[in-house]
């Protein structure tokens, strides 16, 4: 059980830290500069969901280890 | 340990609990169904609109250009990819004696940053507010009187408003109108008069090469073809008169309209095609998958009747679990189609390279239902005729199976 809780919340923070990255600790190009959308800004956006999906698989196993079942080693 | 009562839901909850993988892997072949019919269809209909609007609101019927530049002018106004070619300006008082020609307009194209680094890019375009019958249509605000060699009147996805400012090659213009949203090109051009355009060029130095003489040239002429004349027959009429002096190549839009509409519909039957194959395929895997797994289940069916349960109820038990993979699958599907779609749209289309216009938000909702709904009711569509043969299985025999 501990386990799972210090694995879940380790994904959790790492996929926090992927979604933030590019837009609060190393912040990529403004998007308003006139017309212009540059490249970074799709890397991004593809970072920021692939951080959410981190940190919900992270969130998932931290609930699946501390579910009643898991805990009692059965049903 | 809870002490719910045992439903036909809490029952096919626990059964596809038991078996993991199976279920996660049904769920992600009615998903990628889902994920296909829906996302497929938004870009399809997107770019149906595309063209539609630009069929319906682009005035000009022939667009005059120097040779081997049709597809230039092509890329111009569908995709605002930014090019640069010149002709002699004399033609557009000439081709305007022409019999059949309406209305004629110059336009003078001015490329700007095409930097490696943006996805868009932007294409300066000279024209004269005076004579054009192509730009203003799309004018959202009230087109300004008169646009002044200061002004500049701006495609939808450029970020500065009416009133505000912009800079180009170190000139300051303000922005005197927007356009409504094209699908073309035109969304991230830019619009300023003729003589701006040519003083820009001149401070750019991009004046050199093909240009032989400053102020003597533009880029296309865009002609408006009178009611009851054919815009082919007064291209061969122009060509007649002036394609070996000017050396000219023509783009006549109906003919491209009516080429891209052939290339959308490909692409619709391409996207509805595979979406039948994946639906054959899921289908076709729930059927297989679940009558080999309840044919193994007869036992417990078995078990379930002898404890009272009716022929309905274990329908409906199967029923269920198999509705639950597609409500799985078709939610998944359809909510990855949507994040790639509301994330990425933009990139997705400019890389199409057509025309297209954002579906609204009802739109995309009634097209995500659709594909939901399909999708999940694949489940129980496929399982039905299991469901109905586990039913009427006799009990005694399933029970003494095997042994």
């Amino acid at each position: 059980m501990k386990n799972g809780i210090f694995s879940g919340t380790l994904l959790v923070l790492l996929g926090a830290l992927v979604a933030l990255m590019p837009y609060y600790i190393l912040p990529v190009c403004p998007v308003h500069s006139g017309a212009m959308t540059m490249r970074c800004f799709w890397t991004a956006r593809a970072e920021l969901i692939l951080g959410v999906l981190i940190a919900l698989i992270g969130l998932f196993t931290m609930l699946r280890r501390s579910s009643p079942e898991r805990r009692t080693g059965g049903k | 340990m809870s002490e719910a009562p045992l439903t036909s839901f809490r029952l096919s909850c626990e059964n596809l609990k038991q078996r993991p993988l199976r279920s996660v892997g049904l769920a992600l072949v009615v998903g990628l169904f889902a994920f296909t019919l829906f996302g497929g269809s938004v870009l399809n209909e997107s770019l149906r609109r595309g063209l539609d609007s630009m069929g319906k609101r682009l005035g000009a019927d022939i667009l005059l250009v120097p040779y081997g530049y049709e597809k230039n002018m092509e890329g111009a106004l569908l995709r605002g990819e930014p090019s640069t070619f010149y002709l002699k300006e004399g033609l557009t008082e000439k081709v305007r004696e022409i019999p059949g020609v309406e209305s004629v307009s110059p336009q003078l194209f001015l490329a700007s940053l095409n930097a490696g680094c943006c996805t868009a890019k932007v294409q300066l375009i000279g024209y004269d507010p005076a004579t054009d019958f192509v730009v203003r249509p799309w004018m959202t605000d009230a087109p300004p009187a008169a646009l002044r060699d200061d002004e500049v009147v701006v495609g939808s996805k450029i970020i500065p408003g009416a009133g505000e400012e912009v800079t180009f090659f170190s000139r300051t213009f303000r922005v005197a109108a927007k356009l409504d949203r094209t699908g073309m090109g035109f969304d991230t051009s830019v619009f300023m008069t003729i003589p701006a355009a040519r003083s820009l060029m001149k401070a750019a130095e991009l004046i050199s090469g093909d240009a032989e003489e400053a102020g003597a040239f533009v880029s296309s002429v865009v002609v408006g073809v009178q009611r009851g004349h054919e815009p082919r027959d007064v291209t061969n009429a122009i060509f007649r008169a002036y394609a070996t002096e000017w050396n000219l190549d023509a783009v006549v839009t109906k003919s491209m309209v009516s080429d891209i509409s052939l290339r959308l519909l490909s692409f619709s039957r391409l996207i509805y095609g595979i979406s039948c194959v994946l639906w054959v395929m899921a289908t076709t895997v729930l059927l297989l998958v679940f009558s080999v797994s309840l044919n193994e289940r007869r036992r417990e069916f078995a078990l379930l009747r002898i404890i009272g349960a009716s022929r309905g109820r274990l329908v409906k038990l199967v029923l269920t679990e198999s509705l639950l993979i597609g409500l799985a699958g078709a939610f998944t599907g359809t909510a990855a189609a949507a994040v790639l779609l509301f994330a990425f749209g933009p990139l997705i289309f400019d890389s199409i390279g057509l025309p297209y216009l954002q579906l609204s938000m009802a739109s995309v909702a009634v097209f995500a239902a659709r594909s939901f709904g399909l999708s999940a009711l694949t489940g129980p569509l496929a399982c039905a005729w299991s469901a109905l043969r586990i039913a009427k299985n006799d009990v005694y025999s399933a029970l003494r199976e095997g042994e």
